[in-house]
């Protein structure tokens, strides 16, 4: 392997010190002259339509300088889903809702001197509604006679039936079908800093200044300049830091409400929602029912899967079935079988929107499958963990299902090895711990496949520009987006090594639409992957020029010449033989030949590599009370050659941890009765914290990805895949039961312990 | 309107502020602290904890009149001329930054633990902090952090 000088290297995160000292600037931190306060009125019904409204009262109360309704806004459909063009889901949201489809959805807006007046004037708003029957459920969506949430719909988002191979054949063939369903539940971003936007008008040519926390500066502006009916250069999107995104910052959420108080009051204005407003009205992972069927036979040979996924987006589309289709995506990348059916619905439903969510489809789906194969590996008799390897995918194996890219590198059997080591998986198997008193021990496994980005599914262009100073240090203007996990110091890590200068000498200015070029922005864990190579190649075009002009100046071929950490040197010896420093200086002061250097590059990948994990976990469970404990949780990953090792752990056990809490605590519950969301606050939405953590050991298996800039594969969101379905296969294995939903809370255990025995006849 | 006078980060502070007012908006709003952040005004996220006369408290629930008299140290206050307080670096050294918003809160916490307790295991530090929520979930290196700093401090009190 290449030696590197500054990939491959724990550097400190560039954003570190004004983070640790509070100097970063996030939007909320920030303050116009005669800035408003944007307040949201939403609809108490899960379903209704606005039979009226009457905004008077609130219009005349001292302070409040606009009320505004859908009657004063463009009346465009579109869609909230955050990809780049074409839109690939249903164009079925308004700016405001006048059949409001969940409690929560807005109606009217206000923008006032202050929070307080403007929340005072919410409740000056009049509205009168005709409420409707509503559906919390795809089953009750879908009923017969219900009725349409979405005009023409059916209740449906999007539908898709595929087939390969013979699957009726090989499951008539097969020695054993198992089948099982499973639930996913409703669970939540909980970024700990709100969604907030501060727009300001221009009042010489309407332009709006767009301050946002956003995850896709690039898509922001097109999408809200779609919905507002302008121009897109009508809006200037610029994003702040950003204090945590995990997929529900990728799309317009509040921003375009914002949009049009601004525009009516003509000055800038604050929209800041509330912890309650964030929990209970903004996005969601999808909750999802699988049917899975798998025809085994007795060697362990999975021959025919059949797989039915229902997923509950709620009240509009957003990305709808674009997360049907990245579970599609991963069928056969990590257990491929030739014959295969899949069966995806995606269903209106009147509860909140499910969006992107880290994992994007995939940790429901990895639990739900995993689950389903610790019961086919019990249904014949076979240790889990050697099922799962009889029908691994193969490097060079042929994909069929997916597009099918070629897998360049493949660290899935060693990250299964070294799981396996750490956890101590054998021993237990040969010797498992004695009960003791009510608790017993169990071992649970769970692999996983991951892509680098959306392609071939939809557009991926990432652009890089980097402008090389005077002094040979470097400017990278970047559309990718720094979100908390580590963006702008692995790009930066990336530039100063293919430059050759130290990375102090780099700075990033990312996120702002007028300066920076395109990027679909940070989703589907593509940056580093995607816009890496663009950093890669303009920074080769960069070093290309520099190598030029020390070619002129040492008389050397540039050929014979490279750089390394801000020096030119002997490509051959590597010996030290110029200062790149004075190399830039010529270029740019040269009487004659004087030159800037600035290069612009703009990537499409042309495959999509992929990750693989494996988590493996030990848990000790009271069959009393079903309380238990995670007593080891060992995740291995292969996200191919570390850019920054130590920014990389955190993404990693930061992941882990957050899928333990999908596994173990983490859902939002609905108001069967009225729709509501029963746990807005963080008290009643559980989320991990420092007294909740498992012992975690996390590790890398470095393979070497030769479509990426530096060997680099996906990191952002496979580790939120697969630690929560190996804890719950090792309580499940503990109790010899299968629990078919999470998360698994003390409650679900025991009662899931209670219904076992009562179908033993026990008490 | 109350006058209420108070030391924010050492320097004396008089200013008025609105009978509800709390400590979190006096600080973001009139001093410009913008470090403390609000993650969710009911005291349960811990962005916002600050410390008054060395005890993390939640700025968010803490009346700005109640302040009066009192010495507020918030994330600014750390730092002297730029130069980071061990714990700072620690976190830095750690890698236990990512978004970063929980961080003020996370460290004035971990601060507020190092004075009682300059030796802290790994449990009381979980115990100490476990009102400072992270999504990032930063818990590992925060640890570390916390325990790097730590041995920090007293080799140079050692010293």
């Amino acid at each position: 392997m290449t030696q590197h000088s500054v990939v491959g290297v724990s550097a400190p995160r560039i954003d570190a010190y004004d983070k640790v000292t509070g100097r970063a600037v996030y939007v909320g931190d920030m303050k116009f002259p005669h800035m408003l306060q944007g307040k949201v009125l939403r609809s108490p019904y899960a379903h209704a339509l606005v039979k009226r409204i009457d905004t008077s009262k609130a219009l005349a109360l001292p302070g409040v300088r606009c009320v505004l309704t859908s009657k004063d806004v463009p009346d465009i459909p579109f869609t909230l889903c955050g990809h780049p063009l074409p839109f690939d889901t249903p164009l079925d949201a308004r700016i405001f809702a006048t059949h409001v489809r969940y409690v929560g959805d807005p109606v009217a807006a206000v923008a006032a001197e202050t929070r307080e007046i403007a929340e005072k004037a919410l409740g000056l708003i009049e509205v009168e509604y005709e409420e409707l029957p509503f559906y919390l459920t795809p089953q009750e969506a879908l009923a017969e006679g219900a009725m349409e949430i979405h005009e023409g719909s059916g209740n449906l988002c999007g539908e898709t039936d595929l087939a390969f191979g013979d699957v009726d054949q090989a499951l008539k063939d097969a020695d054993y079908v198992v089948e099982d369903e499973y639930d996913s539940p409703i669970v939540t971003h909980a970024q700990i800093e709100p969604h907030v936007s501060i727009v300001i008008p221009d009042p010489k040519d309407g332009r709006l200044t767009v301050y946002a926390s956003t995850q896709c500066p690039s898509i922001m502006r097109e999408r809200l300049a779609y919905i507002l009916g302008l121009d897109r250069r009508k809006i200037h999107l610029i994003k702040m830091t950003v204090g945590g995104g995990f997929g529900g910052k990728q799309e317009p959420v509040y921003e375009q409400i914002n949009c049009v108080l601004a525009q009516a009051c003509g000055c800038p204005v604050m929209l800041e929602l509330t912890r309650e407003e964030n929990l209970a009205c903004t996005r969601t992972r999808h909750t999802t029912h699988y049917k899975i069927r798998t025809g085994v036979n007795k060697d362990g040979t999975i021959v025919a899967r059949e797989i039915d996924i229902e997923q509950n987006t709620g009240a509009y589309a957003s990305h709808g079935h674009n997360v049907f289709f990245n579970q599609f995506g991963q069928f056969d990348s990590l257990y491929p079988c030739p014959n295969m059916r899949v069966r995806g619905r995606t269903v209106y439903t009147n509860i909140l929107i499910a969006a992107a969510m880290r994992g994007y489809g995939i940790p429901q789906y990895c639990i739900a499958n995993e689950s389903h194969l610790d019961h086919v590996a019990q249904v014949i008799g076979m240790d889990p963990l050697t099922l799962r390897q009889k029908n691994l995918y193969q490097l060079g194996q042929e994909r069929k299902y997916a597009p099918p890219h070629s897998v360049g590198s493949c660290g899935l059997p060693q990250v299964i090895e070294e799981g396996r080591r750490r956890i101590g998986y054998d021993e237990f198997r040969k010797a498992p711990p004695q009960d003791e008193g009510p608790i017993k021990y169990g071992i649970g496994v769970a692999l996983s496949s991951y892509n680098s980005c959306v392609y071939s599914h939809s557009v991926e262009l990432s652009a890089a520009r980097i402008l090389v100073q005077d002094d040979a240090s470097a400017t990278l203007f970047l559309g990718c987006t720094e979100i908390g996990q580590g963006a702008d110091t692995a790009m930066a890590q990336i530039a100063a090594e293919t430059l050759g200068i130290p990375l102090d000498w780099v700075t990033v200015k990312e996120g702002d639409t007028d300066l920076c070029p395109f990027d679909a922005g940070a989703y589907a864990s593509r940056q580093t992957y995607v816009t890496g190579n663009a950093v890669k190649q303009a920074a080769l075009k960069c070093k290309a020029q520099m190598l030029d002009r020390a070619a002129k100046l040492l008389e050397r071929p540039a050929a014979e010449l490279d750089t390394r950490l801000g020096k030119v040197i002997d490509k051959a010896t590597g010996e030290e033989i110029g200062d790149l420093r004075k190399v830039a200086e010529d270029m740019v002061y040269h009487l004659t030949e004087g030159n800037t250097c600035c290069h612009e590059v703009g990537y499409i990948p042309t495959t999509n590599a992929l990750n693989y994990a494996a988590t493996f976990a030990i848990v000790g469970v009271d069959t009393e009370t079903g309380q238990y404990e995670v007593k080891k949780l060992v995740t291995c990953m292969d996200c191919g050659t570390l850019i920054n090792p130590q920014a990389a752990m955190g993404q990693l056990t930061g992941g882990t941890i957050m899928c333990f809490g999908f596994g173990t605590m983490e859902q939002i519950l609905i108001d069967p009765k009225t729709g509501r969301v029963h746990n807005d606050t963080l008290l009643d939405y559980k989320i991990p914290t420092f007294a909740d953590l498992p012992p975690i050991d996390a590790h890398f298996i470095e393979t070497v990805e030769p479509s990426s800039a530096y060997g680099n594969k996906s990191l952002g969101e496979p580790p939120n895949v697969t630690p929560a379905a190996a804890i719950h296969n090792a309580v499940c294995n503990a109790l010899g039961i299968q629990i078919p939903s999470n998360p698994l809370t003390p409650e679900r255990v025991y009662l899931a312990i209670a219904e076992n025995k009562k179908k033993q006849g026990g008490v | 309107m109350h006058t209420i006078q108070m030391t924010v980060n050492g320097s004396l502070w008089t200013g008025q502020v609105e009978d509800g007012e709390t400590l979190l908006e006096t600080l973001r709003t009139r001093l410009g602290l913008t470090g403390t952040k609000r993650g969710c005004e009911v005291g349960e996220c811990g962005a916002c904890t600050v410390l008054i006369d060395g005890v993390p408290t939640t700025s968010c629930l803490y009346l700005a009149t109640l302040a009066d008299g009192k010495s507020i140290t918030t994330i600014e206050g750390l730092s002297v001329d730029g130069k980071l307080s061990p714990l700072q670096q620690a976190f830095i050294d750690a890698g236990a930054v990512q978004c970063g918003f929980c961080t003020p809160g996370m460290i004035l916490s971990a601060h507020a633990l190092l004075q009682r307790d300059p030796h802290p295991t790994k449990e009381t530090i979980k115990t100490a902090l476990s009102g400072n929520m992270c999504r990032c979930a930063t818990y590992e290196q925060v640890t570390e952090a916390v325990q790097r700093a730590a041995e920090v401090i007293a080799a140079h009190v050692g010293t």
